[in-house]
């Protein structure tokens, strides 16, 4: 059985304890290190690119966006947020830097592990919320130009029926796939979504006369 | 042959002329009647002196006394043309009238100072009294004064007269391709005489002269306008109109061209300005009407340049024919002109329409009268009426021009209006997303409190219960029950503003359904994109979301079921359980009561009653009602 290498950047004490104690229980997964600033988890990725990154976003010395985003540039490795709340302004951020998804700080730990389970085998996590957020967002406006990234038919059917509460099992009930293609959609949005950013940063810039 | 045709044509155009000069008429009898005292001279003698009118064999008064010339009767007016139609050389040159009048000697003593008053000549005319010059009108010398329709009243000494049989003598000077004509004469006192003089004069030059000046400084002022905005033609147009009527108004105030050209040229100069004047018009016109037919104003351009060229190079007896059949194509543009106002007087206001109409109308008419007067060759042409033309026109230009810029102004207060309306409509906006924006933000930093303040510390709490044995189980339902409302608060509380209800079940669910796996039940759910999409602010969002809490508490606490059932339609949220189903008799507690206060809070309505399954409670959106 593959294990996978974890790294933990959280500087609250509690939660890297809660986790340790999670993660170390279950035999596939392997908490290499933990981190409590910025810097320390930026040296960490580096000297050893981990298969999932853990990161809380408010740390002593930066944001973890700006490890998300250093994370996202390694080939092998996932982000996900860790966040009180999973609620939408927080994971946005952190899916625009390149986070694959979001682990509730009090989930049990079978949430945990299966978040993290689901998220190697290519599926992200996703809230109502967060599916809103990414319909609303991608929504194509009368002035857009055609370079601006949209979604696909499937892909909103699935956001809108996130949004409404169904679990991903049910959704995959719903439009007759499997549950690995809804997870495909999803990361495929978040990719999009990023995109997406890059877009509306070259296009604000142009109007600022940046570029 | 010759009679009846000319009977024939001057049938026709008595009718005309007699349409077309009511008020002629109506002057001509005041002229009368102010008149009526003079001695009115229609008969005189006539002998022509020499076929050509600036010859220098003038024989004087010394040829005109003796019985040698060959004197013939005459009527007046007379007109050269008219009597001598044979050939070129008869139609101008010089020749003297004799009138005679009698006068008693009372009549010279009692008075004061007596007058000639000669309404029209043309071109010009030297005034003898019993052998004494009295006054001339001009040059005989080329190229002749021209005073065709000056009237003169000229002052007679007293001692000039006798008693009896008085002699007065006119020589005449004209050309043979302009008319040369001689009206009735008046003699009396000169105050008498004043009053027909006066008024013949304003009606014939003083209009003239009140165009010229008028329009000269008018054209001159809206060229000036024209060249701070060179990209309105109009006014350019307009402006040339203007001036080019001033120099048409000055041929009826100026007796001597001020610049050396001959006589015929100056015919064809005063032409081609009518023709100008008319091209214009149109030019401007068109601008005006916002029409761009070009090729008319070109063709027209190219008339006039052909007529000037063409008239130039004429000998002199034709230059009249090829002027009067400029002026038929000027009449027939003038028409054109008419029906342009009148096609697009809907572009102007009613009062524009009509009086521009009609100004137009009555110009074209006093026109179209001197043209049919000169094409006529009328002896009794004594009233021509084309100065009244661009005076008529220019005002009726004025007040389109003027009622359009006053137009335009008001829009321009409008505009200046409506843009300080939106300024401050924007302006209010403005303040509104500020405030919007300072909630926004204040939620943003509540959020963040609560998210690595109070959440991390519940978080924290419930991680510290887990791992010690022997732990509070009351005290870490607590915990958790507190963390799920704050999970509550922030998803009730969007950045953005409103939420679908759709969406709040879909956060619902996300929350609440492993604390419902935990008992063992699972979520049956059926929600669809058709339930009517009111959207909940932050206050209203948390009031359904407890609503719904309380529901499937109350399903996990009280009904043993195995499944929650959670389904909209297009107008409600039902949460239905299959447990045992609800006892109505009793009286409901105070977590249905609460709902049902929350509920009507945010305009729902909330019905509770049994289903085939078990429970089944029902909220309502009322329609086309906002909730708060």
């Amino acid at each position: 059985m593959d294990t996978y290498d974890i790294i933990l950047v959280d500087d609250d004490p509690h939660i890297r304890q809660h986790m340790s104690a999670v993660l170390n229980a279950e035999p596939c997964f392997h908490l290499t290190a933990c981190a409590e600033t910025l810097e320390a988890g930026l040296k960490l990725i580096k000297q050893s690119p981990p298969r999932v990154l853990l990161v809380d976003l408010g740390l002593p010395d930066g944001s973890g966006l700006d490890l998300i985003s250093a994370a996202s540039q390694l080939p092998q490795t996932d982000s996900m947020v860790i966040s009180v709340f999973g609620d939408e302004q927080n994971v946005i951020a952190a899916l625009k830097s390149g986070a694959t998804g979001y682990l509730l700080k009090d989930g049990m730990a079978g949430t945990i592990i299966d978040d993290i389970k689901s998220l190697i085998a290519g599926g992200s996590p996703i809230s109502a919320k967060i599916a809103r957020h990414l319909l609303n967002r991608f929504q194509p406006l009368p002035t857009q130009q055609g370079d601006a990234p949209t979604l696909t038919q499937r892909q909103t059917e699935v956001l809108k029926l996130v949004s409404m509460g169904y679990k991903r099992r049910e959704i995959a009930d719903k439009l007759f796939v499997s549950v690995d293609t809804i997870g495909t959609h999803i990361l495929n949005i978040y990719k999009k979504l990023r995109v997406n950013t890059n877009v509306e940063a070259i296009k604000k810039g142009a109007d600022l006369g940046l570029l | 042959m010759r009679p009846l045709k000319r009977a024939l044509t001057w049938g026709y155009f008595d009718v005309i002329h007699a349409l077309l000069s009511r008020w002629h008429i109506l002057l001509f009898l005041y002229l009368v009647a102010t008149t009526c005292h003079a001695i009115e001279i229609d008969r005189a003698l006539f002998t022509k002196v020499s076929a050509h009118p600036h010859s220098d064999h003038d024989p004087g008064l010394a040829l005109i006394g003796s019985d040698t010339l060959n004197w013939e009767a005459r009527s007046l007016p007379d007109y050269w043309r008219a009597a001598t139609p044979q050939g070129s050389q008869h139609q101008g040159g010089q020749g003297w009238y004799r009138l005679d009048f009698d006068l008693n000697k009372s009549s010279i003593a009692n008075s004061s100072n007596w007058a000639i008053y000669v309404p029209k000549h043309s071109r010009v005319m030297a005034v003898y009294v019993n052998e004494k010059k009295i006054g001339d009108t001009g040059s005989f010398k080329d190229p002749l004064s021209d005073n065709f329709v000056m009237p003169y009243l000229l002052p007679v000494h007293n001692s000039l007269l006798n008693p009896g049989t008085n002699h007065l003598y006119i020589r005449l000077a004209g050309y043979g391709f302009d008319e040369v004509s001689l009206s009735k004469v008046f003699v009396d006192t000169e105050d008498n005489l004043r009053t027909a003089y006066r008024l013949r004069y304003l009606f014939s030059v003083g209009v003239a002269q009140i165009g010229f000046y008028s329009m000269l400084l008018l054209g001159v002022l809206v060229f000036l306008f024209w060249l701070s905005r060179r990209d309105d033609g109009q006014y350019l147009w307009f402006s040339l109109t203007c001036l080019t009527g001033a120099v048409f108004c000055s041929n009826r105030i100026l007796t001597d061209f001020p610049l050396p050209l001959t006589a015929e040229h100056q015919t064809i100069f005063y032409s081609t300005a009518v023709s100008l004047f008319t091209l214009f018009s149109v030019m401007f016109l068109h601008r005006f009407s916002e029409l761009k037919l070009y090729g008319r104003e070109r063709l027209y351009f190219l008339l006039i340049c052909c007529h000037g060229l063409i008239a130039l190079n004429l000998p002199e007896q034709f230059v009249r024919l090829a002027t009067n059949l400029m002026h038929i194509v000027d009449a027939s543009v003038a028409m054109y002109i008419l029906y342009v106002i009148y096609s697009h007087r809907d572009r102007n206001v009613v009062l524009d329409r009509y009086l521009v109409l009609g100004l137009c109308c009555l110009a074209y008419l006093l026109s179209f009268n001197e043209l049919l007067l000169r094409l006529m060759d009328h002896p009794y042409s004594n009233w021509l009426t084309l100065q009244w033309a661009p005076v008529l026109m220019y005002i009726a230009f004025v007040s389109l021009v003027l009622s359009r810029l006053f137009r335009t102004l008001k829009g321009f207060e409008q505009l200046n209006l409506d843009l300080q309306k939106r300024v401050d409509y924007k302006s209010q906006q403005v303040v509104e997303l500020e405030k919007q924006q300072a909630v926004v933000e204040e939620r943003r930093r509540i959020m963040f409190d609560l998210h690595d303040g109070i959440g991390g510390q519940l978080v924290n709490a419930i991680n510290y219960l887990h791992r010690h044995p022997g732990r509070d189980t009351v005290l870490l339902e607590t915990v958790n029950t507190a963390l799920q409302d704050l999970r509550f608060i922030v998803d009730s509380i969007d950045t953005n503003g409103e939420q679908e209800p759709q969406l709040l079940l879909g956060m619902f669910r996300e929350r609440f359904e492993p604390i419902v796996e935990a008992q063992g039940i699972r979520f049956s759910w059926n929600v669809d994109e058709t339930l009517a999409s009111t959207k909940l602010g932050p206050s209203a969002a948390l009031n359904l979301l407890r609503v719904l809490q309380e529901a499937v508490t109350n399903a996990i606490k009280h009904a043993h079921a195995s499944t929650i059932f959670i389904g909209t339609t297009a107008q409600t949220i039902e949460i239905e359980d299959n447990g045992v189903g609800i006892d109505l008799s009793k009286k409901p507690g105070l977590g249905i009561r609460s709902m049902r206060e929350r509920a009507s809070n945010i305009g729902l309505e909330l019905e509770i009653g049994k289903s085939n399954r078990g429970t089944l409670v029902r909220l309502k959106f009322r329609p086309k009602k906002t909730a708060h």
